[in-house]
């Protein structure tokens, strides 16, 4: 609960600081797309989905606290010739990304991300597990409309698991942001 | 714009010096599928068998690089040739002494239980499935970090006409190069 109230007020505050200076800008948008585990045997290529509150309180630097669900498919496995699967899982995580690109241009752009965020792995018949991801990634907007942007975003999502190592994991995505201030 | 470089780079550096330092690059996970010998219950309510994840391929490969085993599952076949009704345990230990069912009870950990199979037909367990009979999904895990265990199976209520074929126990573990 304290964590919230926290979390709530400092997102006030950084759309209170993005309203105030000359050039920045408020927005909200969605994403859809495939999340692609990387190196998991117990996991295959699945949806992914999301949506983000976007800060850009200077031309070059854009805050998007987010959430995105990341599907993790199903592993396959051949036993004694009869081909059985079980549930990959999925994570869910809620984050926050900082973005650095020239968000002050007029029709595109192109930006870094890095972030971290509370992400939680879901599979069937276990406990669910949760820590602190790490987020990294590049993307392009288009804005054919001040109001209105069209992204890409390739993301990477590494949840460290408990003694080491990590689920590594690609989502690439498509989106839609619209701007609530000039 | 030097100033949104420099921000650049401090970003990438410290995104990578974060991501080195958990460990998280180049990480991967692997699913290992380990057989079980047949078992006969034609004489005996008991049945013991060392299982060796040293004679996996897959293992022996990551084996210096496994970091934490992430989940555990089975898949087997129950064949009950008798007109009534059979059910039966699995327990792990790495102790392989025990002669009997009762040493088996009292000091190894049941790891499958709630299996019953109608007189007269075959029951398949699949990987997905076995989750609702495994318990103790801790200590299983422990006991495959440890590289060999042994496996005991129960039958109770023994027809002693039973076979437990195409069993297979499924490992899935973390490994760091």
């Amino acid at each position: 609960m304290q964590k919230s109230v926290k979390t709530a007020l400092m997102l006030t505050a950084l759309v209170l600081l993005a309203g105030q200076t000359e050039g920045s800008k408020i927005g909200v948008g969605a994403f859809w797309g495939k999340n692609l585990p990387l190196v998991q045997e117990d996991a295959s290529t699945d949806r992914l989905w999301g949506y983000k509150l976007i800060l850009i309180p200077l031309s070059f630097v854009a805050i998007e606290p987010n959430f995105t669900y990341s599907g993790l498919g199903e592993a396959t496995l051949d036993i004694s010739g009869t081909p059985m699967s079980r549930d990959g899982g999925q994570i869910k995580s809620y984050g926050i990304d900082l973005l650095l690109g020239n968000f002050s241009s007029r029709l595109f752009h192109l930006y870094l991300l890095g972030g971290l965020s509370s992400s939680t792995l879901q599979k069937e018949s276990l406990p669910d597990f949760k820590k602190t991801a790490f987020n990294a990634g590049v993307g392009f907007e288009f804005t054919p409309l001040k109001m209105l942007g069209l992204e890409v975003q390739a993301k990477a999502l590494l949840l460290p698991l408990e003694e080491g190592g990590a689920k590594d994991n690609l989502g690439i995505s498509g989106g839609i942001n619209l701007y609530l201030t000039k | 714009m030097n100033k949104s470089r420099n921000i650049f780079q401090l970003l990438a550096v410290a995104l990578l010096c974060c991501l080195g330092v958990t460990g998280c690059l180049l990480s991967g996970t692997f699913v290992i599928d380990l057989p079980l010998d047949e078992m006969l219950f034609s004489s005996s309510t008991f049945y013991q068998q060392k299982l060796d994840l040293t004679d996996n391929q897959t293992y022996n490969e990551h084996k210096d690089q496994i970091k934490d085993i992430t989940d555990i599952g089975f898949a087997l076949k129950i064949e009950n040739k008798t007109g009534s009704n059979a059910s039966g345990e699995l327990y792990l230990s790495d102790d392989s002494t025990y002669t009997t069912v009762a040493q088996v009870k009292n000091s190894a950990t049941l790891v499958l239980t709630g299996i019953s199979v109608p007189p007269n037909t075959t029951k398949s367990i699949n990987w997905s499935e076995s989750y609702q009979y495994i318990k103790n999904l801790e200590v299983l895990k422990d006991q495959a970090k440890s590289g060999s265990f042994w496996v005991y199976a129960i039958i109770d209520n023994a027809p002693l006409n039973l076979r437990i074929y195409d069993a297979s126990v499924i490992i899935t573990f973390a490994a760091v190069p």
